[in-house]
């Protein structure tokens, strides 16, 4: 029924999400929570040994990570309306990926604020303690180095650094 | 894996909030602290010096301690109701002041000084809020209700009402005009 005994120790740890793809594999500690949907495609790697890994969905959520995506320690996704990560992402050590503000910025700071969906197309690398912020799309190829924040649309294949991001380089072709 | 299942274990809220409250009263056994004040998760405590927490201040439980470091002959003073995400780390070897009502966002990190450099003291407004992995640099004063937005890197100071942006972090041309209730 399961590959190995490491699939059945990862399914347990992962019970609370909504779907599991096969032949996932986790190391050291996930939390997940929340009490929205959470997928996790096939092949997905999370390595919570050093620093716990978040996966949250709020109600009515839905947090979606594609198949061979790898979560590196301290990675948090946090998604209040959607959060969906392509196929074969890599996001490095304590990369935060979140589609709300949480607090408004320009009013009264504990009213509800809207959520903007983030989308992460596929082969997308988030470099170590990158932030993707709410409204961002990262179309397929784009590399965020470490230390990246990122709020907008960007371009396939483009490299991203710095906060607020700039791009480094171009694609040619 | 048994750690690991009683941290899951779910309590009723009037549980977890006097859970919350045993947790604060033990883990700031050692500091001045005020009515009200809630630790949902643990909080590393290394006071030395002086440390002071308001009343119906908050940390939340999360992936990592939030962490207060106060030197010796260093004062450490947190104003009532404000808010820390985990994995905050305040650090204070002669003064760092949070005013009331302040917001921290996770893995925000403040120090009045970098590897022991003469300290320089910073304060924090009322009602400001930090974001997400933003840093604050000795020496910086944020005005009343500043923001500083997630990931930045603030050197200089931040007037009232304005928000600072980027790394190195620059302030944002327009104010935060609207009034709101604190």
């Amino acid at each position: 029924m399961f590959a190995s005994l490491d699939e059945l120790a990862a399914r347990a740890r992962l019970w609370r999400c909504a779907q599991v793809g096969a032949r996932v594999r986790v190391r050291g500690r996930v939390v997940v929570h929340g009490h929205g949907r959470i997928v996790v495609g096939d092949d997905v790697s999370l390595d919570g040994r050093e620093v716990p890994i978040e996966l949250f969905a709020g109600p009515g959520a839905e947090l979606v990570i594609g198949d061979g995506c790898v979560l590196a320690a301290g990675v948090s996704l946090e998604a209040h309306r959607k959060v969906a990560l392509g196929p074969r992402c890599t996001l490095d050590r304590l990369a935060k990926v979140m589609d709300s503000n949480f607090h408004a910025v320009n009013a009264d700071r504990l009213a509800p604020v809207t959520p903007a969906p983030v989308l992460l197309d596929e082969g997308v690398k988030v470099g170590e303690r990158s932030i993707v912020l709410p409204g961002a799309h990262l179309e397929a190829g784009v590399t965020l180095l470490p230390y990246t924040v990122v709020s907008r649309r960007v371009r396939a294949g483009a490299t991203l650094r710095g906060c607020p991001a700039r791009a480094v380089e171009k694609v040619k072709g | 894996m048994v750690l690991d299942l009683l941290r899951r274990l779910e309590l009723p809220q009037p549980a977890r909030h006097v859970v919350s409250r045993l947790r604060a009263l033990w883990l700031f056994r050692h500091a001045a602290v005020g009515r009200k004040t809630l630790a949902a998760g643990h909080v590393k405590v290394d006071a030395r010096g002086a440390l002071e927490i308001g009343e119906g201040t908050y940390f939340v439980s999360g992936l990592v301690p939030c962490r207060l470091v106060v030197h010796p002959g260093g004062r450490l003073h947190i104003g009532s109701r404000c808010t820390f995400n985990y994995g905050v780390t305040l650090e204070a070897r002669r003064e760092v002041v949070i005013g009331d009502g302040c917001m921290f966002g996770s893995w925000v990190h403040i120090t009045d000084s970098i590897d022991g450099s003469t300290p320089k003291p910073v304060r924090l407004g009322a009602g400001s809020w930090v974001a997400h992995g933003a840093v604050i640099n000795p020496g910086v004063t944020l005005g009343e209700r500043a923001v500083v937005s997630a990931g930045s890197v603030v050197t200089q100071d931040v007037p009232a009402r304005m928000m600072a942006i980027g790394n190195p972090a620059r302030i944002a041309s327009q104010a935060l005009t609207r009034t709101e209730k604190t």
